[in-house]
């Protein structure tokens, strides 16, 4: 084995490698036994300088993500108790608004009543019965799409854990 | 490198506040070193480890053992870091398989350096990784943790095997012959 070669196999060597012929050629070759030593002392320095220790700083930071994160974790029961209350806000809440619609509409219905009949039969008479049916249905998709958008901004509410970002403010 | 217990990481996985503070205080240094590497710049660096280790509380359930935690986790680290330059549009930085040429060909007369003193040569180390690209960078920083085997350095980047291997050989070379001077008084 050459010194070159040598020096190339001291720089990709695998561990599970025969280094029969590369251990001999050290022993026999004071310069490459030499060039090794300083080879492992460069890679002792440079596994030293490669692993860095983190700024304290941010030890601190690290040091209070496990309490915040069992503090905005939701327990599976919890989650359920949670998750129950809501749908109860959202029926009484719901309750109460058709309360509401229903005596407002009762007390408008003698003038509401005629007025969206007139409407209606104008609508019909000025429109194609299909446009009106489509106006319909958008707007029933565009309710339901609505309700769920509150009913997942209310679920996302719950599972986004608060008060755990403390990233520095660029 | 201290490989967390699979006890530990099971009660982590159960909500365990104290097992997850035991496993960031064991792999800090490793995590802030990698993300050191892939960022090169200490507060990105600091964002990316506590990034990571936020991330690491919310996704710790669905680590299943197929790999070392340790393995798992540094991939985690790698992957949002590289996402993280690809949001800066540091495109070119964020790949680690793209674009790498060989370094100039190894030079027999090169002396490893060991002269200088600790300080002075981490700061030469540093200088000089900063100028290698990230591939390299990450995969020496991974390989120089010594307790990675090359087919864990190759999950943890998400490469193939020889290419990794391919890494490790020229970003060695590339830093060898940054920290070297030519002794040509020993050339055999």
């Amino acid at each position: 084995m050459s010194c070159e070669e040598f020096r190339r196999r001291a720089l990709s060597a695998e561990v599970n490698e025969d280094f029969s012929d590369w251990m001999a050629h050290q022993g026999a070759c004071p310069l490459c036994a030499a060039w090794e030593r300083r080879h492992q002392e460069t890679e002792d320095v440079l596994a030293q300088t490669l692993l860095i220790e983190p700024p304290r700083e941010l030890v601190a930071r690290l040091a209070q993500i496990p309490e915040m994160h069992a503090q905005t974790r939701i327990s599976p029961r919890r989650a359920v108790n949670s998750g129950v209350f809501d749908v109860a806000v959202l029926f009484f809440v719901g309750l109460g608004l058709t309360g509401v619609i229903g005596v407002v509409y009762a007390a408008l219905a003698g003038v509401t009543l005629p007025w969206l009949d007139n409407t209606t039969e104008a609508l019909n008479l000025i429109m194609s019965t299909g446009l009106v049916s489509y106006a319909q249905g958008l707007a029933i998709i565009a309710t339901r799409a609505l309700a769920t958008l509150v009913l997942a901004g209310l679920a996302l509410a719950q599972l986004e854990p608060r008060g755990i970002v403390m990233r520095r403010q660029r | 490198m201290a490989e967390p217990s699979s006890e530990l990481v099971r009660r982590a996985q159960g909500g365990d506040s104290v097992a997850l503070s035991q496993i960031i205080t064991l792999q800090q240094s490793y995590v802030y070193s990698i993300a050191f590497s892939v960022m090169r710049h200490p507060e990105d660096a600091a964002d990316l480890t506590q990034e990571a280790f936020l991330r690491l509380c919310n996704v710790i359930g669905s680590y299943r053992g197929e790999t070392k935690f340790t393995t798992w986790l540094y991939r985690l680290v790698v992957n949002l870091g590289l996402d993280e330059l690809r949001r800066r549009g540091r495109s070119k930085e964020g790949t680690l398989d793209d674009g790498l040429v060989d370094p100039p060909d190894f030079d027999p007369l090169v002396d490893p350096e060991t002269t200088l003193n600790r300080q002075e040569t981490a700061v030469r180390v540093r200088a000089a990784l900063n100028e290698l690209p990230t591939a390299y960078r990450v995969a020496l920083t991974l390989y120089y943790f010594r307790e990675l085997r090359y087919d864990e350095i190759a999950t943890v980047l998400n490469l193939p095997l020889n290419t990794v291997k391919a890494h490790i050989r020229r970003g060695r070379i590339a830093l060898l012959q940054r920290l070297s001077t030519p002794k040509t008084q020993e050339t055999p």
